[in-house]
């Protein structure tokens, strides 16, 4: 579960965003929508770990707290990808994996048909378009099952159709626990749950 | 390899360095002393406690007689045989060292023992050949010297510099490693595995190397121990620098 208390973000002296209560179960997925400069990027890396000056609380939590060592506790995808231009689509797929079972790699590469980018598998990875690094990351991402998986300006790099397929992709770790929060400027389809970043408070639609 | 062709380079130093020096040792050991004592009696005594001095190899003793018969074998003087034993002549001590003991210390205290126990003995020795051979030796320690502190100062700067700059190259595959959601702890367990194989592997393969080549007698000589400890120490030393500069990239 994630929770957030009294949540107060502070850029220089100036409140960004203010929560006074936000509590996630696992396996859903949430839409956070505000406009460019409300903070919905500097707010999923808070969650992250990757910004730490916020007044109140943010845990994931779970029952066992041992899940956590199985699995990691968020990835964050920003809207720059992360991938190693020189490597191959493959080799950046299976990066932080240090031992790939035979099922994670199966799974890779059913998600992979699932983003049409099993025929550029051997490409590397600068010859590939945006839209499919974004899906490698993705895949990448999806694949691990972390705890959370917080998207970064989704709807900038898949239009409606890959916005789709993304979402397929997205639902094989939700199915398996993982909480997706995807922030955007506009409302995306076939989400569960949806918030709105209005005057500097987070709001569920 | 690069450690490895450094590691080769520095014991060729170590074996050109003793190679060249038993050179000079042997140089030093061909030079012979002669005793000349006029007291005939008194050589076989003076042999007896020269022999106690271990940098002494061999000592050879010649009386009158066995000069007088010397000297007819040599210049066929057969004829003149009455008139050679007539004469008196001194007995002669002839002194051979072991050239990698006999160094100018030995020298002096041999002499000073010498004429101490003899005064007036006289003692016959190239001593131009001796001081020419000393000076090669001293200034081969020198150059010895000063090639392995070059050495070490070049081994560090070399070692130092090629894993600084080869672990900066890494920092952009372990940037996107961790936020692929990669262990974060694995770029510190890869670079401490790293450093123990680059610690350990180069330096005992030219250990083997070496003693391949020793033991199959391509080489004369095996590298010292102690030079062989003084090398890892450098390697560990450079092995610490670099963690230290770099440490903070790999936390």
């Amino acid at each position: 579960m994630l929770r957030i208390e009294k949540f107060n973000l502070n850029i220089k002296k100036e409140l960004l965003l203010s929560i006074d209560e936000l509590m996630l179960e696992s396996g859903r997925k949430i839409n956070i929508i505000a406009n460019n400069n409300n903070g919905k990027s500097i707010f999923l890396k808070t969650i992250h770990g990757d910004f730490k000056k916020y007044d109140g609380n943010i845990s994931i939590t779970e029952k066992s707290p041992a899940i956590f060592k199985k699995r990691k506790k968020s990835i964050l995808l920003e809207t720059v990808p992360h991938l190693l231009p020189e490597e191959t689509v493959w080799n950046n797929l299976i990066l932080p994996f240090r031992n790939l079972t035979l099922r994670q790699k199966q799974k890779i590469t059913d998600l992979c048909r699932t983003a049409e980018l099993n025929e550029k598998i051997d490409h590397k990875v600068r010859y590939v378009s945006y839209s499919e690094q974004k899906f490698l990351e993705l895949i990448r991402a999806v694949v691990q099952l972390p705890y959370l998986l917080l998207l970064d300006d989704f709807d900038i790099y898949f239009d409606r159709m890959n916005a789709q397929k993304a979402g397929i992709i997205c639902d094989y770790a939700v199915n398996n626990g993982t909480t997706i929060i995807a922030a955007t400027k506009k409302k995306i389809d076939d989400f569960d749950l949806y918030y709105r970043i209005h005057l500097k408070k987070l709001l569920q639609v | 390899m690069i450690i490895l062709v450094l590691f080769i380079i520095w014991n060729s130093i170590h074996l050109g360095y003793r190679y060249q020096k038993e050179v000079y040792y042997a140089e030093r050991g061909i030079l012979p002393m002669t005793l000349i004592l006029s007291n005939q009696e008194k050589i076989d005594s003076l042999a007896s406690i020269l022999s106690n001095f271990p940098f002494i190899e061999s000592i050879i003793t010649e009386s009158d007689n066995a000069l007088i018969s010397k000297l007819i074998e040599i210049y066929d003087l057969e004829y003149a045989r009455e008139i050679l034993e007539s004469y008196h002549l001194p007995g002669v001590i002839t002194l051979y060292f072991n050239g990698n003991l006999f160094d100018n210390d030995q020298k002096i205290l041999l002499e000073n023992s010498i004429l101490k126990l003899y005064s007036g003995i006289i003692i016959n020795f190239n001593e131009e050949h001796w001081t020419i051979t000393q000076h090669k030796i001293e200034l081969l320690d020198k150059l010895y010297l000063y090639a392995n502190v070059f050495y070490v100062v070049l081994f560090l700067f070399i070692t130092i510099f090629l894993r600084i700059h080869f672990e900066y190259k890494k920092d952009e595959y372990w940037r996107i490693y961790k936020l692929s959601g990669g262990q974060i702890n694995l770029r510190k367990r890869s670079y401490a595995i790293d450093s123990s194989l680059i610690l350990f592997i180069p330096y005992l393969v030219a250990l083997l190397l070496f003693f391949l080549a020793f033991y199959l007698k391509y080489l004369p000589f095996f590298p010292e121990i102690r030079l062989l400890g003084a090398e890892f120490v450098t390697l560990l030393l450079s092995t610490v620098v670099s963690g230290l500069i770099v440490g903070y990239r790999i936390r």
